[in-house]
């Protein structure tokens, strides 16, 4: 990432409610994430974390009510997309900013043929005509690795398999020139090995058509091999973000080097670390850090004070009470 | 444990149309007392076929499961109900596999019930406790439901169900793969306590290499319903003889940024069976004009590696995690 690159998009202190019978689910809480032109920046967490919800409300895809969006700004090129029209809305949505999900199955129609939904959405967005929408469909086929492009493009979704279907969805994606591709869990779904193929496709595609990416996601390999900044997210807070060498290979906050000690890769290791407890309800989330009743670092200032993502090191941000004494 | 041949075809009806899957094609194993074994391929490999056959919830369309010399394949569900208790499984979804409208007291003391192994009431319930100790849960666990767990108290839960009749032999089928990480390393460090505390056996089924590589002291690499490749964990990922075994390690993306695999993923993409030659072929960078003729069989490299390939690998390690 060059530091001259313009900042496509600023999520700015947002902070995210959903009203339940519950209670209120305190989901997202004052996250800043910036996406800068033709950079792939990679949203961590496990469940629950708030990383779906946060890049799900870029594109205001997160149903009212529930959700309420209380506080904060998402600014694409210095326009809030919080307070932009339903119909200016629907040119970004697909157009200007794309979004692939988890599972292709769900987001393709059953009913349409590929061809079909292709088609819809590239006359909706480049206002062409059909014969047109269809070259371009093949082109996007093609591009993405499905050669026989015209043959894909007759058939029904379950016809394909997951990997076939995901490779669609990009295409889809990918046909409008969009500016900013968000990938949320992309390749969960799928095996290794075709999980390699996509994000292979993903890294490929953003070089030549100098696409901004968003990849949510809770592998962290799949990061590390893909992305060039990580923001790491935890009950709601991005607890650490920075470039991914400085994140992945010394992380600053304790919950960022638990996560990356409990991946199982070697048998020599006699007891993997774990990381005790579970992740904590958001109706009622613990005060202060959210993450101390599972820390080993905790102190009472961590029970009472909800520390602030403050620079480290150059680029490199943490929120964490005690990194100056866990650091590397 | 002796596994010999073993096959599974489906039928299935589409429209009207009867057609054949072969999900597993003539598997031969064994697995001794104390070991784990780890079966590991993609979706659709029939590695929890295989699992599910172990513990006869599918009945083999042929070949033979022998236990300590019994041959236990063609039992009725009564005559096999001594073997049943020694033999447990644990699925891989713990949400689907506890029934949401019992208790863990009454989950757990069920196989007690079942296979009369206690049935007073008040001891039925003490065993629980010791068990629920067992898997990291407590008395005040007893009377709720799975949905008041998390993901993995869930799957702890579905471990001492598993452990309540004391058994020798353990299918675990992707035991983690639905949870988190951080949850996932829990597990993984019970499974490997509850082992050694307990001398079980198990067989465990995943896909994910790097969770094999940590519990497991043997591996078959399954690919398309046969074993390609059978050796101890160690040899299996320092040096993989099949590329289809090479091929899974290098896909996986580590954690690590500066350990970059550069493969050209996307022309391995067709997972077609070949009617002819060797399945792996469509995929395959090294095949030779014998790979075409024949489908290849399962050969000695050495005394306890073993790989379905005509044109297996011989260069080192590609399995960088241990440095």
């Amino acid at each position: 990432m060059s530091s001259v690159s313009a900042k496509v998009l600023e999520i700015k202190d947002l902070q995210v409610r959903f009203d339940t019978e519950d209670g209120v689910v305190k989901a997202v809480e004052d996250v800043n994430l910036d996406l800068f032109s033709g950079e792939m920046l990679g949203v961590v967490g496990e469940t629950g974390c708030g990383k779906s919800v946060t890049l799900q409300s870029v594109l205001r895809l997160l149903p009212t009510p529930p959700t309420r969006i209380t506080r904060g700004q998402i600014l694409f090129h210095g326009e809030n997309l919080l307070d932009v029209s339903e119909e200016r809305m629907n040119e970004i949505r697909g157009g200007k900013i794309a979004m692939i999900f988890q599972e292709p199955m769900t987001s393709l129609n059953p009913v349409f043929t590929i061809g079909e939904q292709m088609r819809d959405v590239i006359e909706q967005h480049r206002r062409v005509g059909k014969r047109k929408a269809n070259s371009i469909a093949i082109r996007a086929l093609i591009e993405v690795g499905l050669e026989d492009a015209e043959v894909v493009l007759s058939k029904y979704p379950h016809e394909l398999s997951g990997g076939q279907r995901q490779r669609v969805m990009i295409a889809m994606a990918l046909s409008c020139q969009p500016e900013i591709l968000i990938a949320d869990e992309p390749t969960t779904a799928l095996d290794v090995s075709i999980q390699a193929q996509i994000l292979a496709i993903i890294k490929h595609l953003r070089q030549t058509h100098n696409m901004s990416v968003l990849l949510v996601t809770h592998n962290l390999g799949v990061v590390a091999q893909t992305c060039d900044r990580v923001a790491v997210m935890y009950a709601g807070y991005v607890v650490e973000k920075g470039e991914k060498f400085g994140v992945l290979k010394a992380p600053l906050h304790p919950y960022t080097r638990g996560l990356l000690e409990s991946i199982p890769r070697s048998r020599k290791v006699r007891e993997l670390r774990s990381i005790p407890g579970s992740v904590p309800n958001l109706i009622d989330p613990p005060e202060g850090c959210r993450f101390h009743p599972r820390c080993s670092f905790a102190t009472e200032v961590c029970k009472r004070e909800v520390p602030i993502l403050e620079e480290a090191k150059p680029g490199h941000f943490v929120a964490c009470h005690h990194w100056r004494r866990l650091g590397y | 444990m002796q596994v010999e041949d073993l096959k599974k075809v489906f039928r299935t009806q589409n429209f009207g149309r009867v057609s054949k899957i072969t999900a597993v094609e003539g598997v031969s194993f064994t697995i001794q007392r104390g070991e784990t074994l780890g079966l590991i391929g993609e979706s659709g490999s029939g590695k929890t076929t295989v699992g599910r056959m172990i513990v006869k919830l599918l009945n083999p369309s042929s070949g033979h499961i022998k236990l300590d010399g019994h041959d236990v394949t063609h039992l009725n569900e009564k005559a096999f109900k001594p073997f049943r208790k020694r033999f447990q499984i644990v699925f891989q979804d713990p949400y689907s596999s506890l029934n949401p409208r019992m208790t863990v007291l009454q989950l757990l003391s069920r196989p007690l019930s079942v296979f009369g192994i206690e049935k007073d009431r008040k001891k039925q319930r003490m065993k629980v406790i010791e068990v629920l100790h067992d898997v990291g849960l407590h008395e005040e666990h007893l009377n709720r439901y799975p949905h008041e767990f998390s993901g993995g108290q869930r799957q702890r839960v579905a471990v001492a169900r598993a452990l309540m009749t004391k058994p020798e032999f353990i299918v675990l089928d992707e035991p983690t793969s639905a949870l988190d990480v951080s949850v996932q390393a829990q597990i993984l460090n019970l499974l490997r306590q509850l082992k050694a505390a307990h001398n079980l056996t198990y067989l465990f089924i995943s896909h994910d290499l790097g969770v094999i590589h940590y519990m497991c002291d043997r591996v078959l690499v399954m690919y398309m319903g046969e074993i390609v490749e059978s050796a101890p964990t160690e040899e299996l990922f320092t040096s993989p003889a099949h590329p289809y075994t090479r091929f899974l390690m290098e896909s996986i993306p580590d954690p690590d940024p500066e350990l970059t695999n550069e493969i050209d993923y996307v022309n391995k993409v067709k997972a077609l069976q070949s009617t002819y030659g060797c399945n792996f072929l469509s995929r395959c960078d090294r095949a030779l004009p014998n790979c075409f003729d024949r489908h290849p069989e399962l050969v000695k490299l050495s005394s306890n590696h073993l790989v379905r390939c005509h044109n297996p690998l011989k260069e080192a390690s590609v399995w960088k995690r241990d440095g």
